[in-house]
């Protein structure tokens, strides 16, 4: 069995336009900004609780892995404010490859 | 340009209702198209999702995911016969079977923050070690009721996606849900039956 559509229903009604508004612009390429940044804490944190499973890190070396994922905790919640955006925003949908966070 | 929905067995499209749709077929398996909207919106986005769960409800297949198209009909033949022999694995694979979707996350809590780096990185590993007792929890309850499992990527939650035997859809979920009620720390959803989206690719995803 097979059918071919329609030539006309194949074909877009019209095309599709670019909407360059520029506070638009600069929304998304802030969000994608923070979405790389975000994405890199995620990996560092991952990161930081396998060398803490694995043992052999000093209290200090804790301490310190410890407050620095704190601090970049804290400032992306902060620049999330600032630009209103919400955790479910810095993610970006790679179609067959899922979702990036 | 034409969008692409679906891969189902050419002799299961025969007995599907188009409404809208046009059904490519090439050896033992048939391509399920319709027209590309000329803009894209979350509506599309949703309509293509019904239109994939409609023909899911039907027949096996393989979807795939919003935003795929081909040029043309001709483009769009060329790839069904490119992946044949492996589009038919993979129908073999998911035959008969849903996917349920199964994702748990600690619940949102104003909690102070940690009094110390240390007290911080705690706070992470324990929560991370919560999920893998969760996967495994969960997995006990999946054992001979799945088909295949998969753990997909996500930071600080779980999601599993999981084939299913459609006899065991009901089943599994109501077992998750009455295991997600005696969870106190976590929130735990369960959602589906869709279309096999997580096991169209061979590769673990995540």
């Amino acid at each position: 069995m097979s059918a071919d559509l329609p030539r006309d229903e194949l074909e877009p009604r019209r095309r599709a336009r670019i909407e360059a508004d520029p506070e638009q612009v600069e929304r998304g390429l802030v969000q994608l900004v923070l979405t790389l940044v975000e994405l890199l804490r995620q990996l560092m944190e991952r990161q930081a609780i396998r060398r803490v499973e694995a043992g052999g890190l000093e209290d200090d070396q804790v301490e310190e892995l410890g407050r620095t994922l704190m601090l970049l905790d804290e400032k992306m919640t902060e620049l999330r404010d600032h630009f209103g955006l919400e955790a479910e925003d810095l993610n970006i949908d790679l179609g067959p490859l899922g979702r990036l966070l | 340009m034409i969008t692409l929905f679906a891969v189902t067995w050419r002799t299961d499209a025969q007995a599907l209702d188009k409404d809208g749709l046009a059904v490519l077929a090439d050896g033992d398996l048939a391509m399920i198209v319709g027209p590309t909207p000329s803009t894209t919106s979350r509506e599309d986005a949703l309509a293509f999702g019904r239109v994939v769960e409609r023909v899911a409800s039907a027949v096996d297949v393989l979807p795939f995911r919003y935003g795929t198209t081909a040029a043309d009909t001709e483009a769009a033949r060329e790839l069904l016969r490119e992946n044949e022999s492996s589009w038919a694995a993979r129908l073999l694979q998911v035959e008969g079977c849903s996917e349920l979707a199964i994702r748990a996350a600690r619940r949102e809590r104003d909690e102070e923050p940690a009094a110390s780096g240390a007290a911080h990185l705690d706070r992470l590993v324990s929560r991370s070690r919560q999920l893998d007792i969760a996967e495994e929890e969960i997995g006990r309850l999946l054992t001979g009721r799945c088909r295949v499992v998969r753990r997909l990527a996500g930071h600080q939650e779980l999601r599993l996606s999981c084939l299913v035997e459609r006899h065991h859809v009901d089943l599994l979920r109501v077992l998750v849900e009455e295991w997600a009620a005696s969870q106190t720390e976590l929130e735990v959803s369960v959602t589906g039956p869709w279309a096999p989206y997580s096991f169209v690719a061979n590769e673990e995803a995540g």
